[in-house]
């Protein structure tokens, strides 16, 4: 009796988890584009980005204790699989400044150009420290959920930040 | 030399590009045929997916009864014409309003939602002969209202060439064409497509002529499909997959243009998901299969492009990257040979073969030619092998 029990639930969290998944993929899968494509310059690469995003996502379903915390959960793992892709793949898939095919797509000519050499400026980043410029600054992740998508520490997250920023001054001002 | 921006300003043109990035986002996301999450979408039970109809059924119950905005999606409110409300904030102007707009302001940027409509004069019998004009307008959603030429409508980033669907434009108002001195008032200049719906249907009168020409403009983004008696619909097609050159089976999906509901297959129409599955099946290979065979499988499964065969011999977290990017992505593995010298390393649990991989295509991925890489291998707790890493050697 109580291993019948114990099935039934076990499926009806497993139709939760499901029905979560379809759902997130639906909310959350134009922003995780969005990411992907500041994360690694790349059309072509953003969208197989997001596609393993989905695919790890529902492989570990079961590890997601909250689903209210879908967003940064699925976040983090775009971004270690943008951080993974760097480390191991670097020929395969370059997420380095040589890469762009990112249309520009503002209103005026002037936001464009401005769009343009922010492009260039976070494509000059390393990839972990424009990982977290990304999630804070663009994605609005708050400082300890980055650290988290980073697997860093809340004070590293903020260093890499800083020298972020400071990065992107120097090179918005070349 | 400029002065050096502070971090509030460096903020705020992050900010910025985000916005831009996210609206670009969500008109891509939507129309993409073979969006991101669609493969994966086939693993939910029929008791998900269940759930998930009855709850869409009851908001647009709950929608028809209560006149509700529908929200579209990431939280898009849609009016009762089927156009965004707004995208990022920003109100999406339609019909008169947009006529207004251009009398008020015509040096405003500004988003123009309707139904986008192409005029292709001598298209349909020869789409490819001189006399075929395009020109692309914007109706109201339900014609009654002004339509607009749309300039630059074709090269606007984000356009589909494909005639009937619900579309939001940015007007660009440095490029809006002029009549005379002043900015003509049917005249839109359409940079980017900032949001779209995508369109399904069967294949209209005049789209295609009876010597074969196709008029792939007037084609909906996903065609009919219909069902073994011929009349019955049984989902939509990708128009992108109809009009490509492979044959292999092409995803049918439902209502919704998410779920896939069966396969067009060659030679056979319509098959339900249920009774089909899109290659012969994967199977695990036998646990006593060597590493070299398995990495034979695997190399041979990116070869042909069959991602899921490939996966089947993968200790998938690890390498699931770089098999989609070997066998899904524009770079393509034309041929590859195992060095015959045996493994460069091997251990208990670990073995490391170097493999010469000929790519074509791969502009941002694998340059084309011979390229050397190597996988790794391992041991698994059931004493089977599996791939688990690949990369340039």
């Amino acid at each position: 009796m109580g291993g019948t029990a114990a099935t039934v639930e076990v499926m009806a969290d497993r139709s939760m988890a499901e029905r979560i998944s379809v759902d997130a993929m639906q909310e959350y899968g134009a922003m995780l584009l969005a990411t992907a494509r500041v994360l690694t310059l790349s059309d072509t690469e953003a969208q197989d980005l997001v596609q393993t995003t989905f695919e790890i996502a529902l492989r570990r379903l079961d590890t997601l204790r909250d689903p209210n915390a879908m967003r940064s959960w699925l976040l983090r793992i775009e971004t270690r699989e943008a951080l993974r892709l760097a480390r191991r793949l670097s020929r395969l898939v370059r997420l380095d400044h040589e890469q762009h095919d990112i249309p520009d797509t503002s209103a005026d000519p002037s936001r464009r150009a401005e769009e343009a050499d922010l492009r260039a400026a976070l494509g000059k980043l390393p990839p972990r420290i424009r990982a977290a410029v990304v999630l804070h600054h663009m994605v609005g992740l708050p400082v300890r959920d980055t650290a988290l998508a980073l697997g860093v520490s809340e004070n590293t997250a903020k260093t890499q930040l800083k020298r972020g920023l400071a990065r992107l001054r120097e090179a918005l001002h070349d | 030399m400029t002065d050096q921006l502070n971090d509030a300003e460096i903020s705020a043109r992050l900010d910025s590009l985000w916005t831009s990035e996210l609206a670009r986002a969500e008109a891509d996301y939507q129309s993409l045929p073979g969006r991101p999450g669609t493969r994966a979408k086939l693993v939910v039970s029929a008791g998900a997916i269940a759930i998930v109809v009855a709850v869409l059924a009851l908001a647009v119950v709950l929608r028809q009864v209560g006149g509700l905005p529908s929200p579209g999606s990431n939280g898009i409110q849609l009016g009762s014409d089927g156009l965004p409300l707004s995208i990022g904030g920003e109100t999406v102007l339609r019909g008169d309003e947009i006529a207004q707009r251009l009398a008020d302001d015509p040096t405003a940027a500004f988003l123009a939602g309707g139904r986008l409509v192409v005029d292709g004069n001598g298209c349909s019998s020869d789409p490819s002969a001189a006399t075929c004009v395009e020109t692309w307008h914007l109706a109201s959603v339900d014609g009654s209202g002004p339509t607009f030429n749309l300039d630059g409508a074709a090269d606007s980033t984000g356009f589909i060439r494909t005639s009937g669907a619900l579309t939001v434009f940015r007007v660009d108002p440095v490029a809006r064409p002029t009549c005379g001195s002043v900015a003509c008032p049917t005249e839109l200049s359409a940079s980017t497509v900032a949001w779209r719906a995508p369109t399904k249907g069967p294949i209209p009168p005049g789209a295609s002529s009876i010597d074969g020409a196709i008029y792939e403009a007037l084609w909906p983004d996903f065609v009919a499909t219909y069902d073994s008696d011929g009349e019955t619909i049984a989902g939509y097609t990708a128009k992108a997959d109809l009009l490509s050159t492979h044959d292999r089976p092409f995803a049918v999906y439902g209502d919704d243009l998410k779920m896939i509901v069966g396969y067009q297959v060659a030679g056979q129409g319509f098959v339900p998901i249920g009774e089909y599955s899109l290659a012969p099946a994967p199977s695990a290979p036998p646990v006593g299969a060597s590493p070299l065979e398995i990495l034979t499988a695997y190399l041979q499964a990116v070869k042909d492009r069959d991602c899921p065969a490939a996966m089947i011999v993968t200790a998938p977290e690890d390498i699931v990257p770089t098999t989609n990017a070997l066998c899904s992505s524009s770079a393509r593995v034309t041929a590859f040979e195992v060095s015959d010298s045996g493994p460069s390393q091997s251990t208990y649990d670990t073995v490391v073969f170097s493999v010469t991989m000929t790519t074509t295509g791969g502009a941002f991925s694998l340059p084309d030619g011979p390229n050397a890489w190597s996988f790794t291998l391992t041991r698994q707790r059931s004493g089977g092998w599996r791939v688990t890493g690949g990369g340039p050697a």
